[in-house]
């Protein structure tokens, strides 16, 4: 092959440049699109879902003997699947969920979720209650697996309840908020 | 006496001309004893009367009694009422009791007589994967739609280990319509999700898409069994029914 003039080589540098532009501003678009989605969805539960949320849970958590009833499911749902659980409630009765000491206890949780469901729409006063039980449980040592339960006895629980018409995003992304509120992570 | 056992014997032989009837006849002529061939004879008879009790049972076999009473007393227990609202399960038995749905096949006894927990209850066959449900579908409001022959087959089921008292359930729908000149048939299919409550007895299924994408299926088994439902077609948000039919579990 013939030696490539001075000018050629100026030239082939200088495309490959160009080329490694291209190539890098790809890249920068495709990160700045990765991380648009990443807060997107870090940021679900907007303002539409909450309202969603809150008529739902309306519904779901009823009144009078069904809301005991629906409480009962919910922590038969997330005994079956961290049965260690139960030592957290056992000055609440927890080894028996139907006792008297359990149904109470376990409606005043819920009643606790109900609070931060009915403020969704409110965000200073969500946070002022978020903090509150964040403190409430910061002491209790709960693992992360538990809140974990407690989403899946929630997300199966709710549209048996419900029977129809439930937004299983809206739920998941709006408890998200709750549950890394209390977390604090 | 003998001859007219062999008179009448031989005249079983000529009438039933089979080859049964031949090997008989070969073994009457190689025993020649007239006692040995008339015992032969009565067995051929009990053979045959054998066949028409074989025939009598398979007939039988349409006609299920307890079967029969068993959807009666559902029929009558759906006019009466059983005491429970909507959406809870009766006990039944002597002692009148109304538990919550979410409760009935969830592994914990809370009937006092612990029905909710029984096997008959809890038998998941009228929503095996497989099952094909057929009938056909009698609109009368929201769509102008004719009678259509529809299925509804079970396509797949899932039931969480920690909350059992619902079964997941996809299946697909398809609805038969005429078409055209030569009046062919069409099938649309669709499939749609959804779940079945023990306690209500309920198959509940959405479509999700198409013209059906705001109608929900609602198919009841209250005839004593886990083989005819009572569906109910209608919208999702107001419940206003739209069609109704009574599917059969093909076989």
């Amino acid at each position: 092959p013939l030696p490539l003039t001075s000018v050629e080589q100026a030239a082939s540098t200088y495309f490959g440049a160009l080329r490694l532009n291209l190539k890098m501003k790809i890249l920068i678009v495709l990160a700045a699109l990765a991380g648009f989605i990443a807060i997107t969805s870090a940021s679900g539960c907007d303002k539409l879902q909450r309202l969603k949320v809150k008529s739902q849970w309306s519904r779901a958590y009823s009144s009078g003997h069904d809301r005991e009833d629906f409480s009962q499911a919910i922590w038969r749902a997330i005994f079956a699947q961290v049965p260690d659980a139960r030592a957290l409630f056992k000055k609440v009765g927890g080894d028996d969920t139907t006792s008297a000491d359990f149904v109470a206890h376990s409606l005043r949780v819920l009643a606790g979720f109900d609070i931060t469901i009915s403020l969704l729409d409110q965000p200073d006063a969500l946070q002022a209650e978020l903090t509150h039980l964040k403190k409430q449980h910061d002491e209790r040592h709960i693992p992360d697996n538990y809140f974990e339960a407690f989403r899946l006895a929630l997300g199966h629980v709710l549209p048996a309840q419900l029977g129809r018409c439930w937004d299983k995003k809206a739920w998941s992304d709006c408890f998200e908020v709750i549950a890394h509120g209390i977390q604090g992570h | 006496m003998w001859r007219l056992l062999i008179i009448s014997a031989l005249t079983a032989l000529t009438w039933a001309d089979t080859d049964r009837g031949q090997g008989l006849l070969a073994r009457f002529g190689e025993t020649g004893d007239p006692r040995l061939a008339a015992t032969a004879l009565r067995i051929f008879a009990l053979e045959k009367k054998v066949d028409v009790i074989k025939q009598k049972l398979h007939d039988a076999d349409k006609f299920d009694p307890a079967h029969f009473v068993s959807e009666l007393d559902s029929l009558v227990t759906r006019a009466e009422g059983n005491g429970c609202a909507d959406r809870q399960f009766q006990c039944g038995g002597s002692d009148r009791e109304c538990i919550s749905d979410l409760f009935v096949c969830d592994g914990h006894n809370d009937c006092e007589n612990d029905h909710d927990e029984d096997d008959d209850v809890c038998s998941t066959d009228a929503v095996k994967a497989g099952n094909v449900f057929t009938g056909t579908v009698t609109w009368h409001s929201c769509l102008p739609i004719e009678d259509r022959v529809t299925r509804i087959a079970i396509i797949g089921t899932k039931r969480v280990k920690f909350f059992t008292s619902r079964v997941r359930v996809t299946a697909q729908i398809s609805v038969d319509h005429v078409e055209g000149a030569d009046h062919h048939v069409e099938t649309n299919t669709f499939t749609a999700a959804g779940f079945f409550n023990f306690g209500t007895r309920r198959l509940v299924l959405f479509p999700g898409a198409g013209k059906l994408k705001n109608v929900g299926v609602v198919c009841e088994f209250n005839r004593g069994d886990n083989e005819r439902a009572d569906c109910t077609l209608g919208y999702k948000a107001s419940k206003n029914t739209c069609a109704h039919a009574l599917l059969h579990l093909q076989d």
